[in-house]
């Protein structure tokens, strides 16, 4: 045991006190976080104000007036009202503003134009007039846009602009336009369109979901689905980072021929594992900061109770698990080869297999008791990962299915550290050219 | 105690169709320096990490220091064919893991390390990278990692491939002194004077099958030839007298060698003949282990 930590803790030494692991793992992250976090508040762009005269042709000059209103400039944006909102409620409803920003990210505030409406015939001479600078656009809207009989979501608007005119004086010409002929719509049929948007304006709907034992806990629509996702990411990307630093070592410590040294003081068993030790320690450094992370943004947003400890022990144990398998493919793969080139050969439908957790996220988080769900829970190494995805997710987990998937999911994953111990300790002397499958498979067998 | 400090009984070893090491007994006594001799391919280096429990035999048994070969790693040190460092590790964390993993406290390795980087003229190279280094600095550098934990046991497969006279000569002057100290060496090399001049047992393998195992002197005194080569002070003289006790005269240019009787007292020979030719040398041609080597793996080739 003493050499196998000897071993363990040069790994972890070697890997976590270089700056690739401080620049990559921990700055990276950080600098990036703060990155996006700093633009968001600073880099806000400012549309080009929209000066100039935009012309209109429309029959009866019917959007002409409404298009006017429609143009003021916007009011400063302000935080939705979350005056006596829970605090999931007004998560929500943050969250819903914040992606429905996300759409038009530039807002036009500034405004000086003058709207005109003009007579069909002029259409050429308003098209040269934006050419030249004397018109800024034109809003052309078809004799048919008002005519509630034909196709009312057709091509019944367009508007001429100049070679330079930015996206955002566009999209609001745009939708502008749209407004404008809804109202002009409403009008043309005598309803009150103020009355109209009131009336159809979409009202908040608060979904509350009735938990074992009597509570009642209001659902976080997004927040529910991006949870398993962030969790089951956060295992899956902390153990291939470590696999792969497991398979890189490896690798150079036979290219290097450095090995033969090292197995004339360890049996290969203890450098496997001390190897396998070493990169669980790198793991658990991992886990900590991107854990540290997620569960800083659930607290920022008041729903770190949707995981409850129960939760957290089982995702320890299924992290756990997910390192052994991992770990065992890349010390197999690792030994067997001589440079990372041949690596990529056998690990390519490795890749492949452990993607499948990463196909399957929406579909599990959905239905965590489906077919899918259940069939992929019990392939190695997809095990582990799929529970994850189901233990977050909304429809809760037998207990008894939970029990056989770390009984199922450790028996493999002891049954691979097995298979990979055989075949490191052949494929370690090995040198040149790399086994294929079969070979790799006779290996396990071997004296 | 016993006194081999390894035992090699009926060991086999296959690599796929390949028979690397057949039906191999082999003792090596405690405290000897022991040449392991043979050509490419014949079966030394998978002895050797047999021997070391790198890879096991198909069958036979091998003991090591009076255990298992696995018990006793800790006891043996090793320099392996294929030199290996990590590159961007400092020399002193490479020695210092080394150490630890050979069972050394870790202030006992590094006031070992110092000591043997002076004995082997590796001044200032302690906070350098192994890449560093020139290669046989590396090889030097190796070879500290094999002896620091000053093991009973020392196996060097090739030390000597990679050095200049000067560093194989220092080397060579170490190992005599481990063995002086009362260790056992086991060294494998193609330079067979080396050997000729360290050793006091020579074990030869070929196509893994043994073909020689026994004190140097016992070797040399089985092939000895037998032969007094003589130059005479005028090299025009084409004959030279019968003298009683030589079977055979061969001449290769000036040099005529005198092939001796079983029986023929060699003393008296000598002293005869210096007494009746003028002569500008006269010696007794002794065997060389390149002239064994030659003659015991060429005859087993060609056969």
């Amino acid at each position: 045991m003493n050499k196998t930590w000897t071993v363990a803790w040069r790994e972890f030494r070697h890997t976590v006190f270089t700056k690739a692991f401080v620049i990559g793992v921990v700055i990276a992250p950080l600098c990036f976080g703060a990155i996006v976090i700093l633009a968001s508040i600073f880099l806000q762009p400012e549309a080009k104000p929209l000066v100039g005269t935009i012309a209109v042709i429309s029959p009866d000059d019917a959007i002409t007036e409404p298009l006017r209103e429609s143009l003021q400039p916007e009011k400063p944006s302000s935080l939705p009202d979350i005056k006596g909102l829970s605090a999931e409620e007004a998560t929500d409803v943050l969250l819903s503003e914040a992606s429905a920003s996300s759409a038009s990210q530039v807002a036009v505030t500034k405004m000086d134009i003058d709207i005109v409406s003009m007579q069909a015939s002029r259409i050429d001479e308003i098209k040269k007039g934006i050419r030249d600078g004397s018109y800024t656009a034109l809003v052309v809207v078809d004799e048919e846009a008002l005519d509630l009989d034909g196709e009312v979501n057709g091509n019944r608007v367009r508007i001429y602009v100049s070679p330079d005119s930015p996206p955002s004086h566009t999209e609001l010409l745009e939708s502008s336009s749209r407004n404008a002929l809804v109202e002009a719509r409403l009008s043309s049929q005598g309803l009150d369109p103020g009355l109209v948007q009131r009336l159809t304006a979409r009202p908040r709907v608060t979904t509350v979901r009735l938990v074992e034992g009597g509570d009642e806990k209001t659902e976080i629509g997004d927040l529910r689905r991006f949870l398993p996702m962030a969790f089951m990411m956060l295992v899956w990307i902390t153990t291939f980072i470590s696999g792969n630093y497991l398979l890189t070592s490896t690798i150079e410590e036979k290219s290097n021929r450095v090995m033969e040294v090292l197995l004339s003081a360890v049996s290969p068993m203890e450098l496997m594992s001390g190897k396998i030790l070493g990169y669980a320690m790198v793991t658990v450094i991992m886990v900590a900061m991107f854990s540290t992370v997620l569960i800083a943004f659930l607290i920022l947003v008041s729903v770190l109770d949707l995981i409850t400890p129960l939760h957290i022990v089982l995702l320890l144990i299924y992290l756990v698990m997910a390192y052994m398998m991992i770990a065992a493919i890349m010390a197999g793969i690792g030994s067997a080869v001589s440079d990372l080139r041949d690596a990529q050969t056998l690990l390519g439908p490795v890749s492949f297999a452990v993607m499948i957790p990463l196909f399957l996220m929406t579909i599990i988080a959905e239905e965590p008791n489906g077919t899918v769900a259940l069939v992929t829970t019990y392939i190695p190494p997809l095990t582990p990962f799929m529970m994850i995805l189901r233990i977050l997710a909304t429809e809760p987990i037998n207990p008894m299915e939970i029990a056989f998937s770390i009984a199922w999911g450790f028996t493999c994953a002891v049954a691979m550290i097995w298979i990979a111990s055989r075949i490191f300790r052949i494929g370690v002397l090995m040198q040149g050219k790399p086994p294929n499958p079969i070979e790799m498979f006779r290996w396990i067998g071997y004296r | 105690m016993n006194e081999n400090a390894v035992t090699i009984q009926n060991v086999d070893k296959s690599y796929g169709s390949v028979q690397a090491v057949r039906n191999l007994d082999l003792q090596v006594p405690r405290g000897s320096l022991v040449g392991f001799l043979g050509p490419n391919g014949a079966g030394k280096s998978t002895t050797i990490r047999m021997i070391m429990s790198i890879i096991y035999p198909d069958a036979g048994h091998i003991e090591v220091l009076g255990a298992t070969a696995l018990q006793a790693k800790d006891r043996i040190g090793y320099l392996p064919e294929e030199r290996g460092l990590y590159r961007k590790m400092r020399i002193n964390q490479f020695l210092r893991y080394v150490g630890r993993l050979k069972g050394l406290r870790k202030h006992e390795a590094d006031q070992r390390i110092d000591q043997w980087l002076e004995r082997l003229e590796l001044p200032d190279v302690l906070h350098r990278r192994c890449e560093e280094l020139s290669k046989g600095q590396q090889q030097k550098l190796q070879f500290i990692a094999a002896v620091l934990h000053e093991p009973e046991l020392i196996i060097l497969d090739e030390p000597f491939s990679g050095l200049d006279p000067v560093n194989a000569s220092l080397l060579g002057s170490t190992i005599r002194e481990l063995n002086d100290q009362g260790r056992t060496i086991i060294f494998s090399t193609h330079v067979l004077h080396q050997a000729e001049q360290l050793c006091d047992r020579v074990f030869l393998i070929n196509k893994g099958i043994k073909l020689l195992d026994d004190p140097l002197d016992v070797i040399h005194e089985r092939y000895n030839p037998r032969v007094l080569a003589i130059e005479l002070m005028d090299p025009r003289q084409q004959e030279i007298p019968d003298f009683q006790g030589i079977r055979e005269i061969s001449r290769d240019e000036e040099r005529f060698d005198l092939h001796l009787d079983q029986e023929a007292d060699i003393q008296l020979l000598m002293s005869t003949i210096t007494s009746s030719i003028a002569l500008r040398s006269i010696e007794l041609r002794r065997p060389t282990l390149d002239d064994i080597f030659v003659d015991l793996v060429g005859g087993e080739s060609s056969s």
